[in-house]
Order: C-alpha cells, then sequence, then structure tokens
C-alpha cells in the first residue's frame, strides 16, 4: 500500500480554511479574490489617499499639515482599535463555533496541533490580510498627505502595520484554541464560550466608547509610559517615526522635537521590541500548539453540576403560584439564570443602559444643566434595542426536538410563550431598577424624575422583550447563532422596535401635513404626555408580535 | 368521539416536501393495546409519519384519526392522550432530571405530591435516581434517553410513539426499557407505536410490524408472519431480504 507524506498537512489544513472563509464565492473563487486584491491594492495606493485629500480639505476644512503633531496619539490610538478588532472580534467570534469535533478527526488522522495550528491561520490569512488592506490606509492616508511620504516611506509603514496584524491574528488563534480546548464541545463548553464571546465584545465596546467619552483623558493616558509596554504602541510610534523619516515636506526642528518627545522610544527600540514580541509570540505558539488540546481534553468531561436547595425567589413563586404554570415559571426561571451566556447578556445590557446614557448627558452634566427627558429616552432606546435580543435570540429555545417536545402537548407551546413572557416581565424589574437608580444618583434627579424614568424604561424594556420573544416565536433559531434564523430575527427585532419607537414621529408629521397637527402641538407642551406618547406603541406592537409567535409557534409543520 | 376499540386509522395517508414524497398513501389499522414496530432504512418516511400521527405535522392529504381522534381537526386531544419520545434528545441542558420532568409534568398539568412520586417511581425504574440532581448538561447520551422516555409516559399516556428508543442505550438499557414497554402495554393497555432500525428489539417487543420503504409501507404482520413472508430464519434477515442492503463484497472493495 502506498503511504502518504502527512508532513504537509498544515497546507491541506489552510487550503481547507481558506474554502470555509470564502464559501460564498466558492464558484468563482480564484478570481473573486485576484479581483479584490488588485482593488485593494488601487485602493491603498492611489484611491484612499485621494478620498482623503477630498475628506479633510474640501468637506471639514482642514490642512492635512494640521495633523502632524498629533499624528503619535492618532497614530496610537489607530492601532490600538485595529488590536482590540482582530483580537477580540475573531475570538468572540470563534467561541460561537466551538470546533473541537473537527480537532478530533484531524488528531485521529495523524495530523499534529501545530499543523491544525499553523493552516488555521494561513487559511485566514486572505480574508484578514485583504480585511487590513481596506482599513490601514484610511489610518494612513492623512498623514502621508500631511507629511507628503514616499513611496518607499509608504510601503514601509503598510508592512510594519501587515507585521502587526498578522501577530495580533496569530496571537487571537493562540488564545481561541486555549480556551476552546478548554471549554470544550460540551453544552457546558458552548455556554460558557458563548458568554466569554459576550464579555469580549463587551471589553472591546467600552474602551471605544471611553474614547469618545473622555476623548482628551485618553490621548493623554496613551501618552504616558505605561503604554509603552504594550504592543500596539511601539507598532504605532514605529508607523510615526517611518513617517517621518520618509516625509517629503522639511520640518521645523522644533516640531521634530515636540513628536521626538511625544514617542519616547527610538526608532532601533521600537522594531526591536516589535519584532521580538512577534518572534516569541510566533515561538510560544509552536511550543505550545501540540499540548494545548491534550492537555485538557478530558476536562470537559468532568465537571458535574448537583441542584441545591431552591432560592428565596423561586419558593416565593411556588408559593404565589402553586399550579402547573407557576412550574412552567420556575423552570423557565431557572433554565435562564443558570446558563453564563444570559447572564453575561444581561451584564451588557445593564452597562450599556448606563453608559450610553451617560455619554448623551456627560456635556451637560458638565455644564450643570441635566435633561431630564434626553436621558430618559436614550435610556429607554437602549433598553429597547437590546430587550428583544436578552428575551428572544438564543435564550429561547434550545433545539427543535425541545420544541417537538413542548409541541407535543396539548397547548404546550401557548403555555410555554406565556412563561416566556412572565420570566422577562420579572426580570425586567432588577434589570430597569438598576439604571434608573443608578442614573437618577449620577444626574441628581428628584423623585418624580426617578418615577418617570422608571415607568418609562418599564414601558420599553417589556415592549421590547414580547417583540423578541414574538419574534423568536415565529421563527426559533435555537442556540445557533450563525444561522439564517438568528439573523433574520435580529434584523426583524430591531426592525419592528425601531418601527415602533418612530410611530408617533411618522403620524406626527404625516397627520401634520394633512393639517391635524393641532393635536401634535399640544402633546408636544406637556413632556410626560409627549413622552408617554413616544414609548406607548412599543408594548401594543409586543403584544400583536407576541400573539403572532404564539400562534405560529402552536401551528403544525 | 369513539375509537371502537382502534388506536390509530390512516386511510391514503400522504406528505410531500416540495418534490420529495415522505409518506405514500399510507393505511394503517391498529387495535388498542398493540405494540406496533415500524422499521425501515434511513429516510423511509418513519419519523414524518409520527410526527403526523402525534399531531406535529399536517398531512398534505389522506386522513387519520388517532385514539379517535382526527389527526387534522383535534390535535390537542391527540396530545392529551398520548406520548412521544422524538428521535434525538431536545432536553434543557440547564435543568436537573427531576426539574425537567416537573417541566413535562407542568406542561401536562399535572403539579403537587402525585407528580413528584410519579418522578420518583420512573427514575428510581430507570436507574437515574443517584444523578437525579445532577444538570442533565453533564448525562450520558443514554441516560439523557432514558430521561425522554420517562418523560413520555410521565402522564400515563393511552398511546406511546416512541422514535428509536434504544438507539442510544446499552444492552441492559435496552433491557429495562423493554421490560418497561411491556409492562405498560400489559397492565395499563398502553398502544405503542415504535419507529426503530433493531430488528432484534422489534422483534422480541411488537406483536405487529411494518416495513416503509420510501414512504410506501411494502410489508405488515406480525413478526412470525413477515419472516414466514421473505422466507427468513430471522427478523433482521427478512428485513434485509425486504429491504436490501447486502453488502456486495466485491464492489466493496473493488478500488483496491
Amino acid at each position: 500500500m502506498e503511504v502518504v507524506d502527512l508532513t504537509g498537512n498544515w497546507y491541506n489544513i489552510a487550503k481547507a480554511e481558506f474554502q470555509v472563509q470564502s464559501s460564498r464565492i466558492r464558484n468563482r473563487r480564484k478570481a473573486i479574490m485576484v479581483g479584490i486584491l488588485c482593488l485593494g491594492l488601487i485602493w491603498a495606493l492611489v484611491v484612499a489617499p485621494l478620498v482623503m485629500e477630498v475628506l479633510l480639505e474640501n468637506v471639514l476644512g482642514i490642512s492635512p499639515q494640521v495633523l502632524i503633531p498629533i499624528m503619535p496619539s492618532l497614530m496610537r490610538v489607530g492601532m490600538m482599535f485595529i488590536w482590540f478588532m482582530l483580537l477580540i472580534f475573531p475570538l468572540s467570534s470563534a467561541l460561537q463555533e466551538i470546533r473541537i469535533g473537527q480537532w478530533e478527526v484531524l488528531l485521529s488522522n495523524n495530523v499534529s496541533t501545530r499543523d491544525i495550528f499553523v493552516g488555521t491561520f494561513l487559511g485566514r490569512l486572505p480574508t484578514n490580510g485583504l480585511l487590513m488592506l481596506f482599513l490601514a490606509p484610511v489610518l494612513v492616508s492623512p498623514f502621508a498627505l500631511g507629511l507628503q511620504i514616499s513611496l518607499v516611506g509608504l510601503s514601509l509603514m503598510y508592512i510594519t502595520i501587515m507585521a502587526f496584524t498578522l501577530s495580533t491574528i496569530w496571537l487571537s488563534n493562540l488564545v481561541t484554541t486555549a480556551i476552546q480546548a478548554k471549554l470544550g464541545e460540551s453544552p457546558r463548553g458552548r455556554d460558557l464560550s458563548n458568554a466569554l464571546a459576550l464579555v469580549l465584545s463587551l471589553v472591546a465596546v467600552i474602551p471605544l466608547i471611553g474614547l469618545q467619552l473622555f476623548q482628551t483623558l485618553m490621548l493623554e493616558v496613551l501618552g504616558m509610559d505605561i503604554f509603552l509596554a504594550l504592543p500596539f504602541t511601539w507598532a504605532a510610534d514605529l508607523v510615526t517615526r517611518l513617517g517621518l523619516a520618509f516625509n517629503g515636506i522639511d520640518l521645523s526642528t522644533s516640531t521634530i522635537a515636540v513628536l521626538d518627545s511625544a514617542l519616547g522610544l527610538d526608532i532601533t527600540t521600537d522594531v526591536v521590541l516589535l519584532g521580538a514580541s512577534i518572534m516569541v509570540l510566533l515561538a510560544v505558539a509552536i511550543a505550545s500548539a501540540d499540548r494545548l488540546f491534550t492537555l485538557n481534553i478530558g476536562a470537559r468531561m468532568e465537571t458535574v453540576s448537583t441542584i441545591r436547595r431552591e432560592n428565596p425567589l423561586i419558593r416565593g413563586i411556588r408559593r404565589l403560584l402553586p399550579g402547573s404554570f407557576g412550574v412552567l415559571l420556575v423552570t423557565a426561571l431557572k433554565d435562564f439564570g443558570r446558563k453564563a451566556q444570559n447572564l453575561s447578556r444581561i451584564a451588557l445590557y445593564l452597562i450599556l443602559a448606563v453608559v450610553i446614557p451617560l455619554y448623551a448627558g456627560y456635556r451637560s452634566l458638565e455644564s450643570g444643566q441635566i435633561d431630564v427627558q434626553t436621558v430618559s429616552v436614550m435610556t429607554a432606546m437602549m433598553l429597547a434595542f437590546m430587550g428583544s435580543i436578552v428575551f428572544g435570540g438564543i435564550g429561547f429555545l434550545e433545539s427543535k426536538d425541545q420544541l417537538w417536545i413542548i409541541q407535543s402537548v396539548p397547548h404546550g407551546s401557548t403555555r410555554f410563550v406565556k412563561a416566556k413572557i412572565m420570566q422577562a416581565l420579572l426580570l425586567n424589574i432588577p434589570i430597569v431598577l438598576i439604571p434608573a437608580t443608578l442614573l437618577t444618583i449620577i444626574f441628581g434627579f428628584h423623585g418624580g424624575d426617578f418615577l418617570l424614568l422608571l415607568t418609562l424604561l418599564l414601558v420599553t424594556a417589556n415592549g421590547s422583550a414580547l417583540v423578541g420573544i414574538g419574534v423568536t416565536a415565529s421563527n426559533p433559531s435555537y442556540e445557533n447563532t450563525k444561522s439564517e434564523a438568528f439573523r433574520q430575527n435580529a434584523m426583524r427585532s430591531v426592525g419592528i422596535t425601531v418601527a415602533s419607537i418612530a410611530l408617533y414621529q411618522i403620524a406626527d408629521m404625516v397627520l401634520s401635513m394633512l393639517g391635524y397637527g393641532a393635536l401634535f402641538s399640544y402633546i408636544w407642551q406637556i413632556p410626560i404626555l409627549y413622552l408617554i406618547m413616544l414609548v406607548a406603541p412599543l408594548p401594543i406592537v409586543g403584544v400583536l408580535t407576541v400573539v403572532i409567535g404564539a400562534r405560529r409557534l402552536a401551528r403544525p409543520s | 368521539m369513539t375509537s371502537n376499540g382502534i388506536s390509530i386509522k390512516t386511510d391514503s395517508l400522504y406528505k410531500s416536501f416540495s418534490s420529495i414524497e415522505a409518506v405514500r398513501d399510507l393505511n394503517l389499522n391498529i387495535p388498542h393495546g398493540t405494540r406496533f414496530g415500524l422499521l425501515g432504512p434511513n429516510g423511509a418516511g418513519k419519523t414524518t409519519t409520527v410526527r403526523m400521527l402525534s399531531g406535529l405535522m399536517s398531512p398534505t392529504r389522506g386522513t387519520a384519526t388517532v385514539c379517535g381522534f382526527d389527526v387534522g381537526t383535534h390535535r390537542n386531544d391527540i396530545k392529551a392522550v398520548t406520548g412521544l419520545l422524538p428521535e434525538t434528545p431536545g432536553l434543557y441542558s440547564k435543568l436537573s432530571a427531576v426539574e425537567f420532568l416537573e417541566f413535562i409534568g407542568a406542561l401536562n398539568r399535572m403539579s403537587g405530591e402525585s407528580l413528584f412520586r410519579r418522578i420518583d417511581s420512573l427514575l428510581s425504574l430507570l436507574g437515574l435516581e443517584s444523578r437525579q440532581d445532577d444538570l442533565l448538561e453533564s448525562y450520558s447520551s443514554g441516560m439523557k434517553q432514558k430521561v425522554l422516555i420517562a418523560s413520555t409516559v410521565l402522564h400515563e399516556p393511552r398511546l406511546a410513539f416512541l422514535d428509536e428508543p434504544t438507539s442510544r442505550l446499552d444492552p441492559s438499557a435496552s433491557v429495562v426499557v423493554k421490560d418497561l414497554v411491556i409492562a405498560l402495554a400489559e397492565e395499563t393497555d398502553t398502544s405503542f407505536f415504535i419507529c426503530t432500525h433493531m430488528t432484534g428489539f422489534a422483534e422480541d417487543i411488537c406483536d405487529t410490524i411494518g416495513i416503509l420503504i420510501e414512504g410506501s409501507l411494502v410489508s405488515r404482520g406480525s413478526p412470525d408472519d413477515i419472516i414466514e413472508s421473505a422466507k427468513a430464519t430471522n427478523l433482521e434477515e427478512a428485513y434485509l431480504n425486504i429491504v436490501g442492503g447486502r453488502v456486495d463484497r466485491q464492489a466493496l472493495l473493488a478500488w483496491r
């Protein structure tokens, strides 16, 4: 029998990974990829600088030279953004698709973990590389214009960004592999992975919001010495140094001195540190790859959680609702509360419900003129957009077979939906109380304002939860966040929520055009009435959505 | 609504999905207390038949009554008197076995001490009492299947649909299920409609067997009748004679 050489397995894995990444264009894969690459190069070298020039000089009315003094800080901000984008989002996405099953197939075919590791990285390289080819010029072009950097300098800047990008993807790959191997492909592992993915997106979102909120402070912090210890600072500073070294204008000595002091380290140190960090990362990944999987393969089977005594809330509900519906409600609460992904989704929900209004009201807080209406509407909007995702989506049903079981009981699906609604209404009480209380304390609202805020938040959070439950009941997506149903539901939920909130404004516009604007003018004069009219359509639409959803869920296939 | 001693009656029951004909003009007449086994290869239409008879799926045409109730108009009545064990486990991973069975009981409007006594006895019968408070996510496939079997018979249905009940069970657990089915059929007059690939299990447990190929019922009778008509010595041989699927060794190794 012919013996097959297994030394090049990384290539086969890379090829398979690339085929997965480009599956949407599988019919004309080569032609389209080459076409995109050519477009990317034209974009990077010709179009992006032109677009930036028009944008800066004609639209914003500023000269690119103005950006030169703040180049070090802006480059660090840009690199930090790339770092988060490449490290967190692929990690978050990969965690939602645990691939231990695939690993087991590959490892059983005498493929080393190192091959899997290298192959996966290389397979994703073309798509990630193209993404950077389109994004990097946006960061570099304004400075290239201002400093009139030569083509050699520009190429070196792109190479630096590319090296930094690849090492970040490599690191992301390593961390993902380690986490996946640790968590495994059990239901518990999948739950924890989804929870972790949500937490990671929060980690990425918060600094970006923080950047907007405390822009000046962040720029100052990014200029501090502590950031000289982070790889994205070395890469950013090296790109800035290269830009300065290959500039086509005569920079004054004083400007160079200012920029030098902002950069901190010299060009050689930056090159050495960045190069060394890439080499260490490469070595660590290759050395540890073969141990990652085998070290933790048994861990996923060993965790057994045993139920203890029910908590006082569950016991209270049982006492209040002693019949079968009480049992359904208690079961829904237990199932929801024990899933780490649901808890991290609620945490995300709460944090955004506080941070976004804080961001909106920050300027007025500084000036001492707090606008209760703006803060109320912003918080309500945040809860409205997120509520449907928290209570609909993947927290609704685990599998089609679970639905078969529920449907095999008389009126089973209708009673199940009712229990889910009651569960959402109960959980929304603390969810709404927390941001309402925090914002009241931060902005120093009075008791009446607090009650108004609380009422508006309860109405929108519950209305949004009803929309989420209704949409998901109409088209269950189960636990699969990659499914078409999940994407459709997310779009429908947001669409219905936006339309419900805009309903009052649309009615105002249409009726005013028809000459019936007096009523709306009257409502506008009374802020409380206006706010109530603004949020009132959402729970009504929510009830309609949930009735339709419950009927569809009960319908035989 | 009267069933006249008939558990399941179908008349030209037909189901298609676009151009695929899943079940073709199925005619069945199964008396009460029968343990009916539906055998057939993968994709023959067994699960589709179960879903139509349990009121989960509408037939494209034809009629059927289950325990005297029409599948088109009295779905909830059918669900009240039947139990369904689906092909793959659809359990709640974050509930314990007791909590899951309590949930199924609540869906069937059961609650209180009598429900917990029933749960305890079923878990004890299926050998799960030592793990009954562990979350289902840590259960093996076989243990999950046992929990599902308990959930199917929890509300004492008059007719139980079991879709591949022993496919994930070890031999000793299969014997428990077999004994449970026989005991329930004999003591409580429960009828069983069992889809299975396990010809040995079907031969031991079923008093009537139907063989379904590409949506059509090609053979029906007692296991002995089927074995005799297929000129075989046991049900597995009879099944292979009817369905085909014997391996041609020369073709199998032709690539070498």
